[in-house]
């Protein structure tokens, strides 16, 4: 298996004929990294996210998924993902949560006793009852990161996975991801806006603004004043908040 | 009770009815989470389209006709929906509008249908032959349906979580629309054109109210539509109503009831 986990060489993106949502977008994520993607809304961290495993098609370049080109990539199973704004789709399905979880897994009997043990460790433990619609948009970015890691993933992509998610299960869930990633090996590529936050617990970041800007240690980051670059402006806090920690 | 199960139009509109309560409701479970309730009115008027030309033709069997134009109409909307970046609601609505109008070109060129038993369903008009044909429609789209349930639930509920299984979407797309389109066509001789829509969406709409899960909101929908379509049979037998009308009433006045039962917080 490659070492490379995520490889985009040259991509390009567009929506609509010559408009780019991004540009010439080159990296690599390596096996048992914890890489975050920031930037402003609108900047392209979900088109890249969406791109890396084929729902999102570029124009230009190429995508690889463990070594290979994602069109014809097929260890789907490798892959955990955990898509933005959950708690607009569904908003009136009567689904239960062990029926939401067991979808994902079509050909896999998963052990109730795993689905719960899981639950309780993203905080869940009283709602597997309930139907999905019944839960809060965190409860729901909980549940959907549960189902994911019921999977064991090589690979977990999280699109803003704190969006809906009240401050205090925030370092819970980062702590959780660090945790994976460090005694599982599970790669973690997450686009955040928690700059500040996440600053502590990840190794590499990936400035997304169209094209990518800066894409380092965040040490580096912070000292080459990358981010100012990336949102146009100077982002207040931030760099204390780094020191500090 | 007994009388009108010794008549054999009866006989017809009751198995029918049963029938139709059962493939219904199941195609209409998927077709409500995908948000695609537009189809039973597209597909019922490219049929109608399909009705039209035939008369205008000359065919005595027009719902071949029907079927000849609608289910390869049904995948092409798919197909383009997807290339162009349509959501399949905008499509459909563009599609019904096109097809409308040609339905009233045809018939202002000499088609000729009777638009009561078409738009509205007939008891009468129900022969053996439309019976046996929802009988081979509801077995077979049962069949596809149930044997990949779970796969067909993830396309509709998640599309993304679905291409992440390896699942190839278009496929379950163009299963799920041409099963709908044979499911319509099958139900259109005893529902209509403008009633059939209703028994695909409302039971299920109102077992959506109460049900804890996917599988009850299934069981429930296809009681609810067993229990409307078959009084609808008998009340029209009785008060001398249209059968589909009845029927499409009694689905909204229990959708009404669910609809209380579930704002109370009543889970089943």
């Amino acid at each position: 298996m490659s070492s490379e986990v995520v490889k985009f060489d040259g991509v390009w993106i567009s929506y609509e004929p010559g408009v780019y949502v991004v540009e010439d977008a080159s990296f690599t994520v390596l096996m048992g990294e914890f890489v975050t993607l920031v930037g402003p809304n609108g900047g392209g961290k979900t088109t890249i996210l969406k791109a890396m495993i084929g729902l999102t098609k570029p124009d230009k370049g190429i995508i690889k998924l463990f070594g290979k080109d994602v069109k014809t990539f097929k260890e789907w199973k490798w892959i955990g993902y955990v898509p933005q704004h959950v708690e607009q789709r569904y908003a009136s399905f009567p689904l239960s949560v062990e029926e939401f979880i067991h979808l994902k897994f079509p050909n896999q009997k998963i052990l109730r006793e795993d689905i719960e043990k899981m639950l309780e460790f993203v905080g869940l433990k009283d709602v597997k009852d309930k139907r999905i619609s019944e839960l809060s948009g965190g409860q729901l970015q909980r549940l959907y990161i549960a189902r994911e890691l019921l999977g064991s993933p090589k690979l977990l992509i999280l699109d803003e996975p704190t969006s809906s998610i009240d401050p205090t299960f925030k370092t819970d869930l980062y702590d959780i991801l660090r945790e994976i990633n460090e005694k599982n090996g599970t790669t973690i590529i997450m686009s955040t806006h928690d700059i500040a936050v996440i600053s502590t617990y990840v190794k590499k970041i990936v400035c997304v603004n169209k094209r990518i800007f800066h894409f380092d240690s965040i040490e580096e980051l912070m000292e080459g004043g990358g981010l100012c670059e990336l949102y146009g402006r100077h982002v207040h806090g931030l760099r204390h908040i780094h020191l500090q920690s | 009770m007994i009388e009108p199960l010794l008549q054999p139009f009866m006989q017809r509109a009751i198995i029918a009815g049963i029938l139709i309560a059962i493939i219904c409701p199941l195609i209409g479970t998927f077709i409500v989470i995908k948000r695609l309730t537009m189809i039973g009115d597209t597909v019922s008027h490219i049929a109608l389209t399909g009705l039209a030309l035939a008369s205008l033709l000359g065919i005595v069997k027009s719902i071949y006709i029907a079927y000849l134009i609608t289910l390869p109409a049904t995948i092409i909307i798919f197909t383009l929906s997807r290339r162009i970046r349509l959501s399949g609601e905008q499509a459909l609505v563009v599609v019904l509008s096109f097809f409308a109008a040609l339905t009233s070109i045809i018939i202002s060129l000499g088609g000729r249908l009777n638009f009561e038993a078409v738009l509205f369903g007939s008891i009468l008009f129900l022969s053996w032959d439309d019976v046996y044909l929802l009988l081979i429609v509801t077995i077979a789209v049962s069949l596809v349906l149930l044997s990949r349930l779970r796969s067909f639930l993830l396309f509709v509920f998640d599309e993304d979580a679905a291409h992440l299984t390896g699942q190839k979407n278009e496929i379950y797309e163009l299963v799920l629309s041409v099963s709908a389109s044979l499911v319509i066509l099958a139900s259109l001789s005893l529902m209509g054109v403008l009633l059939v829509a209703a028994m695909i969406s409302i039971p299920v709409l109102s077992s959506m109210q109460v049900s804890k899960s996917f599988r009850k909101t299934l069981i429930i929908s296809v009681i609810l539509a067993e229990f409307s379509i078959l009084a609808g049979i008998f009340g029209s037998y009785y008060a001398g109503l249209a059968p589909g009308g009845l029927t499409v009433i009694i689905l909204i006045f229990v959708f009404s009831i669910f609809m209380i039962l579930g704002r109370a917080g009543l889970r089943i």
